[in-house]
């Protein structure tokens, strides 16, 4: 079904020159979203996750950050008419296409709901602003009762009084529908979430990632769902990807990476935290040590100085590739993989 | 673990009420009740899980525990090998000394510690501060402490900006536990952590915990950690205790409808888990303007006439199982099952 590709991301590489030396914070990343989907990235803070998605939106401050090589494709054209792809990290981040693009096509709701809205401006007036910015057919004066519209379909209660509210006026469940109706508002082929629950009540976050499903499919919207609590992407994910410094470790359906986890790292994550569900352990089974720093990282593996299945010899020696171990389910470990061939490459200047 | 039954601490109707002030003169014009009425006892060695959303009082009740806030109204009393010490009654000077029995442990690691001061002057301020220990000695306690804590000698003359925030919390709680305090307020302690890095502070706080006898009010958000660390659970909603139980009890018998949606709430890592969600409707009530009758009323899906006009008082149900509810006992709700998860 490639006509409802809606996004190819290809060997993203994003890289911060820094005094201290180069970050590669997103270091070879490729992955295809699709119409309807929801595909799911986990990590932790320092994973690369969240400059992923601002690479896609180009929304990495320039400098430091730069993409150094990769594509992203944005698909065009509806109804399976491939129209052609735009390249977004061949765009200039400050050029009008990728403002007709943010907002409209691709937008985004950003976990803080109090920072994320300028605190000077009513909600509807935000709201409207994207409306009339990217919606040429509309009139200033039906625009109101759009965004009125807008706030009523995120379970806003009075949202004709709600429209004329501050950010401030709202608690900060409200604002994250707000903020999820003004992504909505031009009903973008693609919203990426980007922790929208992390700053919530567990009562407020079942809400919202309700909301946010029920919206999906009523919209057939593409979701790219970041967060770094493995219940939250059970939830919410078709398609998981694991990263952890910079690359995917692990992708595979959601069925599959819950019930058959490979990499030691999607492991050792899923072992780590308590299960509200099971019996109670005696004692939490924690991955050993911590993220490495950026300029510290160790060669081969990246996660090698943390994995319980470390080889000596070749986890230290060459980075494994992201091998599909059975359909649909890819891994980049050693432990599944040819080590000979990954380790031959590595000798030929690979 | 100390004798089972022996109290360290005991909460008598503890009540903190913010004043709202308003204009030039800034007379008062309401309060913010954030405790209201708040009853607990900690036993020797437990772990007591304070759990509820934000703004329902659970971090304003730790903090008047080791009075940070001077409470409104209520009594604290601490029991200290055979003395009984009520902490609201304490003078500046008794509270000064007093303090030593108990310690906060906070939620960011990067805001709870001064940045000009080395992990040596952070660890070793408490035991300055009380006179217990100086020069060599205040070393080689700080070493001890810091080694138990999982970090190592070297990191010592370090600055705080030069660690992660996994080994920050560690120097928080090595910070904590340096002078011995008997009671430890643990403020939502691993929720700013990475998830691999939260379950090494969770195993460690409970490692010191048998090391050091230390006892914990752990107070959290996430109810799958709570239950984790916790012998015992207390669930607050808007500034009142809604229900006390051992912790297995509690969720897979919840007695308060408030504490039936806060465990089916809880996401679960598990992709094949259906269970029918019980959405609450709604937010939670402003504890400047509580509605009347149980604070629950408005969200509660087996509200009734009397849920309105009557408060319902927390009551011992079964033998240590307390709860708020006028229906506790007819209700039918709906708690964890580990019998039928597939992996148990």
């Amino acid at each position: 079904m490639a006509h409802d590709l809606i996004l190819e991301v290809k060997n993203l590489m994003t890289h911060f020159h820094l005094h201290e030396g180069i970050v590669r914070a997103v270091d070879g990343v490729s992955f295809n979203v699709r119409r309807g989907q929801t595909l799911g990235i986990i990590g932790e803070s320092g994973c690369g996750k969240s400059v992923t998605v601002h690479s896609i939106l180009r929304l990495v401050p320039s400098p430091p950050g730069n993409i150094v090589d990769g594509q992203i494709l944005l698909h065009q054209g509806e109804n399976g008419s491939d129209t052609g792809a735009i390249d977004l990290a061949q765009l200039d981040p400050r050029g009008a296409q990728i403002r007709a693009i943010r907002g409209a096509e691709i937008s985004m709701v950003f976990q803080e709901p109090m920072t994320s809205f300028g605190p000077m401006h009513t909600i509807g007036n935000q709201i409207i602003e994207t409306i009339l910015l990217h919606q040429e057919d509309v009139e200033s004066s039906d625009a109101r009762e759009l965004a009125v519209e807008n706030l009523r379909r995120v379970g806003i209660p009075r949202a004709e009084q709600i429209v004329d509210a501050y950010p401030h006026q709202l608690s900060g469940g409200m604002r994250q529908r707000a903020m999820i109706a003004m992504a909505l508002s031009c009903t973008p082929r693609l919203l990426i979430a980007d922790e929208p629950t992390t700053a919530l009540d567990v009562t407020i976050q079942a809400q919202i990632l309700e909301l946010l499903t029920a919206l999906q499919e009523e919209v057939g919207m593409a979701v790219i769902f970041i967060t770094h609590n493995l219940g939250v992407i059970a939830e919410v994910a078709d398609e998981v990807a694991v990263m952890y410094l910079g690359r995917i470790v692990e992708q595979a359906g959601v069925n599959e990476l819950f019930d058959n986890p490979q990499h030691p790292y999607t492991q050792g994550l899923l072992n780590s935290i308590p299960h509200i569900d099971e019996e109670k352990l005696p004692r939490l089974r924690a991955i050993e040590g911590v993220v490495p720093d950026p300029y510290e990282i160790p060669s081969g593996c990246a996660f090698s100085d943390r994995c319980p299945s470390f080889m000596p010899g070749t986890c230290d020696r060459a980075m494994p590739e992201l091998d599909e171990t059975v359909p649909g389910h890819r891994v980049r470990c050693f432990l599944y993989s040819d080590v000979e061939e990954g380790l031959t490459e590595v000798e030929h200047g690979g | 673990m100390a004798d089972d039954n022996e109290l360290l601490l005991e909460v008598n109707d503890l009540r903190m009420y913010f004043p709202i002030q308003k204009g030039l003169l800034r007379r008062t014009t309401g309060y913010v009740k954030a405790v209201d009425g708040v009853s607990l006892s900690i036993k020797k060695g437990e772990t007591l899980g304070l759990v509820g959303e934000s703004g329902c009082g659970k971090t304003t009740t730790g903090r008047c525990i080791v009075r940070v806030y001077q409470p409104t109204g209520g009594e604290i009393v601490f029991h200290d090998e055979g003395e009984v010490v009520d902490i609201n009654r304490l003078t500046r000077q008794e509270l000064k000394a007093f303090r030593r029995n108990m310690q906060m442990i906070f939620q960011d690691p990067f805001s709870s510690l001064n940045p000009r001061m080395t992990v040596l002057e952070l660890v070793g301020e408490p035991l300055l501060a009380h006179g217990i220990a100086r020069g060599q000695e205040l070393e080689d306690r700080v070493a001890e402490m810091v080694r138990a804590v999982g970090l190592r000698v070297e990191h010592l003359p370090r600055y705080p900006h030069s660690f992660s925030g996994g080994q920050r919390q560690r120097i928080g709680i090595a910070r904590a536990l340096v002078q011995r305090p008997k009671l430890v307020v643990c403020d939502e302690p691993v929720s700013a952590l990475d998830v691999s890095v939260q379950s090494q502070v969770v195993n460690l706080l409970q490692d010191l915990q048998s090391d050091l006898d230390l006892t914990y009010l752990f107070v959290a958000h996430d109810m799958s950690v709570v239950r984790q660390v916790s012998n015992r659970i207390a669930v607050m909603y808007v500034g009142k205790l809604v229900e006390v139980a051992e912790s297995e009890e509690l969720l897979r018998n919840p007695k308060h409808p408030y504490s039936e949606t806060l465990l089916s709430a809880v996401p679960r890592p598990n992709p094949h888990h259906h269970m029918q969600r019980l959405n609450l409707e709604g937010e939670p009530a402003d504890p400047a303007n509580a509605p009347p009758g149980c604070v629950f009323h408005p969200r509660c899906r087996y509200m009734e006439e009397v849920c309105q006009t009557d408060v319902p008082p927390l009551v011992e149900l079964t033998p240590g199982h307390h709860v708020a509810c006028h229906f506790a006992d007819s209700l039918e709700l709906q708690g964890i099952d580990p019998s039928r998860s597939p992996q148990a």
